[in-house]
C-alpha cells in the first residue's frame, strides 16, 4: 500500500510539475519549444529597407520587361512588317503596270510612226522630221515613267527612313534604360554595403558603448565622470561617423567613374548600333534609286539622213532604222522592268532580314532583362539571407535566455509553443541605436 | 530534468494531513491521470532537421540538376518561338500550359527516383534517432537535431537504404496540407476573384508603364499597382487567412499539439490535421 502511494504521489507530482511548465511555456516564459515570426523579425531589421528596395525594383522590372505585353510586340512587328511589305509589293505592281503600258504604247507610236515613214518616203516627208517626232513621243513616255518610279521611291524612302527613325529611337531606350538600371543597381549594391558597413561598425562599438551608458545612467556618476564617459560616447559617434563618411566619398568616386564608364560603354555600343542600322537604310535607299537611276530614258532616235527622199534605199533603211529602235526600246524597258522589279524583290528582301534583326534585338532586350531581374533577385537573396542569419542569431540569445530549446519560423498556428517574435524584435531594434 | 515547483509540494503536504488513505490514494490517481496526457506527450527532443540544400549538392541530384536545367534552357527556346506566333492571350496561356507540363514530366522522370531514394534515407535516420517529425531547415531558426549528413552519407552509399519497420511516433508538431485548404470552393472562390482583379491591375499598370517618360510616372503606376492590389488582398484574401489560422490554432489546442506548419516544412513524421481543419472550414 506504501509502495502504490509512493508510486502515485511521484506521478501525480510530475504531472503537477509539466502541468506548471508547459503553461509558462504558453504564457511567457519556460517552455522547451519556440517561434518566431520571422516576417515581422525581418522587417524590423535595419537592412529591411533596402530589401524592400530590391523587391520594388523586382516588381517594377517584372512588370515592365517581362508581361503579357511584352510578348505580343512579336505581333505587332509581324503586322508593321505586313504592311510596308504590301505597299512595297503594290509599288513594284503599279511600276511593271506601267513600262507594259509604255511598251503597249510605244508600239503604237512605232507602227504609227513606220506608217509615217512609208507615207514619207513618197510624199516627200524626211526622215527627220519622223525621228524627231519618234524622238518627241519617247521623252514624253520616258518622263511618266520616271515621275511614276520617282514617286514610288519617295513613298518606299519615307516608309525606310520612319523604319530607321523607329529603329534607332528603340535602340536609344534601350540602350538608355539598360545604362539607368545598371547605375541603380550600383548605387544599390553600394548603399547596402554602406548600410552593412554601418551596422558592423554599431555591433563593434556595442559593448563599449552599452557600457558608457551604463555608467553614464549611474546618478551617482559625479560631473568630471559624467563628462567623461560622455566624451567617450561622442568619440565612438564621431569615430564611426568619419569611417562612414570616408566609406560614403569613396563609394561617390566608385559611382562617379562607373557612370562615366557606362556612358562611355553605352556611347560606344549605341554608335555601333546606329551605324548599323543607319548603314542599312542607306544600302536600301541607294539600291532602287539607282533603279530609277537607269530608267534614264531610251536613246534617242538618231538621225540618219544620208539618203534623200524618193531614193530606193532610203524607205529599206529607214524601215530597218525603225526596227532596230523597237528592238533597243523593247528589249531596255523589259530589262527596266525587270531591274525594277527585281530590287523590289531586292529591297523586300532587305526588310525582311531588318525585321528579323528587329525581332532579334527585341528578344535581346528581353533577355537583358531577365538577366536584370536575376542579378536583382540574387541580390535580393544574398541581403535576405544576410539578414536571417543575424535575425537568428539574435533570436538563439532570446531562445537560450528563456530557456527554450528549439525555435522554429513561419508556423501556421502555435499550441503550446512560446512566442518569442516580440522580445526577438527588440533585440534587433537595438541594432538600429 | 523536471523541477517541482513549491505549489506542488503545498499541495501534497496539505492532503497528507487532511485526508484519510483511501481519500489521498483516490485524489493522487485522479491528479495523476489528469496530468499524465502532458507528462508523456511534452518532450520535444524528437524534433529533427534536414538541409535540403545539401542533398540538392550531392552528385546524383547535381547531376540529375544539371540534365533538367539543360532541358529547360532548350524547352525556353522553343517557348520563345511559338508564343511569339500566338495569336491571342488564351493562346499564349495554351502554350505555356504545354511547356510546363513537358518541364513537369521530365523532371519526375529525372528526379523521382532520387526523391524516393531520400526519403527511405531520410526516414530510416529519424527512426534510428527516434525522432517524430523532421523538419525542412529554413524554418529552423534553433535548436533541433541536425541529420543532414547523416542521410547524405545514407543517400551517397552503394546500398539501397532500408526503409524503417515502425511508422513515426505521434508527434506534438502538427502539419496542414494548404493545397487542400486552397481547394475549398469558399476559399478558391476567394483567390480566383483577386487574381483576376490582380491580373487586370497588372495589365493596367504594364500600360502606364509603357507610356511612362520619367521615374516619378514610373514610380507613380507601381506605387498605384501595389496599393490596389494590397486593398483587394486585404479584402478577398485576409478574412480567409484570418479565419484558417484561427481554425487551425483551435484544432492545434484540441489535439494537444505545439505548433502547426505547413506541409512543405515537413520533411518527415509529424501529426496531419489537414482534415481536421477543412472539417471546420467546410
Amino acid at each position: 500500500m506504501r509502495a502504490l502511494l509512493g508510486t502515485l504521489l511521484l506521478l501525480a507530482f510530475a504531472a503537477c510539475a509539466r502541468s506548471e511548465s508547459t503553461s509558462a511555456g504558453d504564457s511567457d516564459h519556460g517552455g522547451r519549444v519556440g517561434y518566431v515570426r520571422m516576417d515581422v523579425l525581418v522587417k524590423s531589421h535595419p537592412l529591411y529597407s533596402q530589401l524592400s528596395a530590391y523587391e520594388k525594383s523586382i516588381e517594377a522590372l517584372s512588370l515592365r520587361e517581362i508581361g503579357p505585353g511584352a510578348a505580343s510586340s512579336g505581333n505587332d512587328l509581324s503586322k508593321q512588317e505586313a504592311e510596308l511589305q504590301t505597299e512595297l509589293q503594290a509599288a513594284a505592281e503599279r511600276t511593271n503596270r506601267l513600262l507594259k503600258d509604255k511598251q503597249d504604247e510605244y508600239s503604237r507610236r512605232e507602227h504609227d510612226a513606220i506608217e509615217a515613214a512609208l507615207a514619207g518616203s513618197s510624199s516627200g516627208s524626211s526622215t527627220a522630221q519622223i525621228a524627231a517626232r519618234l524622238n518627241a513621243t519617247a521623252a514624253k513616255q520616258q518622263s511618266s515613267a520616271i515621275a511614276q518610279a520617282h514617286q514610288d521611291l519617295g513613298t518606299y524612302r519615307g516608309a525606310v527612313v520612319a523604319q530607321d527613325k523607329s529603329a534607332s529611337d528603340a535602340l536609344v531606350k534601350t540602350f538608355n534604360e539598360r545604362a539607368n538600371r545598371l547605375y541603380r543597381d550600383k548605387a544599390n549594391q553600394l548603399q547596402a554595403q554602406e548600410s552593412q558597413y554601418s551596422l558592423q561598425l554599431a555591433q563593434t562599438d556595442a559593448p563599449q558603448r552599452l557600457q558608457l551608458r551604463m555608467k553614464l545612467s549611474n546618478l551617482a556618476l559625479d560631473d568630471a565622470g559624467r563628462k567623461e564617459a560622455q566624451a567617450a560616447v561622442d568619440a565612438l559617434d564621431k569615430k564611426e561617423s568619419d569611417a562612414l563618411a570616408v566609406m560614403r566619398t569613396k563609394d561617390q568616386q566608385t559611382l562617379a567613374q562607373y557612370q562615366d564608364q557606362l556612358r562611355t560603354q553605352t556611347r560606344g555600343d549605341l554608335d555601333k548600333q546606329l551605324a548599323a542600322v543607319h548603314s542599312r537604310s542607306q544600302a536600301k535607299l541607294g539600291a532602287p534609286a539607282s533603279a530609277v537611276g537607269n530608267l534614264g530614258g531610251p536613246a534617242p532616235v538618231s538621225v540618219n539622213a544620208g539618203k534623200g527622199p524618193g531614193q530606193q534605199a532610203a524607205p529599206a533603211a529607214l524601215q530597218a532604222k525603225l526596227q532596230a529602235l523597237h528592238r533597243q526600246y523593247q528589249d531596255q524597258f523589259n530589262a527596266d522592268a525587270k531591274q525594277t522589279i527585281a530590287d523590289f524583290n531586292k529591297t523586300r528582301e532587305d526588310l525582311q532580314r531588318r525585321f528579323n534583326q528587329l525581332r532579334g534585338a527585341d528578344s535581346t532586350a528581353q533577355t537583358s532583362a531577365a538577366q536584370q531581374l536575376a542579378s536583382l533577385q540574387k541580390q535580393h537573396d544574398d541581403l535576405y539571407a544576410q539578414i536571417v542569419a543575424q535575425i537568428q542569431r539574435e533570436v538563439q540569445t532570446v531562445a537560450k535566455s528563456h530557456g527554450v530549446d528549439v525555435v522554429v519560423s513561419n508556423v501556421v498556428a502555435s499550441g503550446g509553443s512560446v512566442d518569442l517574435t516580440q522580445d526577438a524584435e527588440k533585440q534587433i531594434e537595438s541594432l538600429h541605436e | 530534468m523536471l523541477s517541482l515547483p513549491k505549489s506542488s509540494f503545498a499541495l501534497a503536504n496539505f492532503a497528507f494531513r487532511c485526508l484519510s488513505l483511501n481519500k489521498i490514494c483516490a485524489f493522487l490517481l485522479a491528479m495523476a491521470l489528469l496530468g499524465a496526457p502532458l507528462a508523456l506527450a511534452a518532450d520535444v527532443t524528437d524534433i529533427g532537421y534536414v538541409d535540403q540544400e545539401a542533398l540538392a549538392a550531392i552528385p546524383r541530384f547535381a547531376a540529375a540538376n544539371r540534365q533538367l536545367i539543360a532541358y529547360k534552357a532548350e524547352l525556353d527556346k522553343q517557348f520563345t518561338q511559338q508564343v511569339r506566333g500566338a495569336r491571342s492571350a488564351d493562346d499564349q496561356a495554351r502554350i505555356a500550359q504545354d511547356f510546363q507540363n513537358r518541364f513537369a514530366e521530365r523532371q519526375r522522370q529525372l528526379l523521382g527516383p532520387l526523391f524516393a531514394r531520400a526519403q527511405v534515407a531520410i526516414a530510416s535516420v529519424a527512426a534510428s534517432k527516434s525522432l517524430s517529425v523532421v523538419l525542412d531547415k529554413r524554418i529552423v531558426v534553433f535548436g533541433g537535431q541536425d541529420i543532414t549528413k547523416n542521410v547524405v552519407d545514407l543517400i551517397g552509399g552503394i546500398a539501397d537504404p532500408v526503409p524503417p519497420i515502425n511508422t513515426p511516433p505521434p508527434s506534438r508538431v502538427g502539419w496542414v496540407d494548404q493545397t487542400q485548404i486552397d481547394a475549398l470552393p469558399s476559399v478558391k472562390a476567394a483567390e480566383q476573384t483577386f487574381a483576376k482583379f490582380q491580373a487586370d491591375q497588372q495589365r493596367i499598370a504594364q500600360g502606364k508603364m509603357k507610356g511612362a517618360r520619367t521615374d516619378a510616372d514610373r514610380s507613380k503606376a507601381m506605387s498605384d499597382y501595389q496599393s490596389a492590389v494590397g486593398a483587394e488582398q486585404k479584402k478577398d484574401i485576409q478574412p480567409i487567412v484570418d479565419r484558417t489560422r484561427g481554425v487551425v490554432a483551435d484544432v492545434a489546442r484540441k489535439r494537444n499539439l505545439i505548433m502547426v506548419v505547413d506541409r512543405n516544412n515537413i520533411i518527415y513524421g509529424g501529426t496531419d490535421v489537414t482534415a481536421d481543419v477543412t472539417a471546420v472550414l467546410k
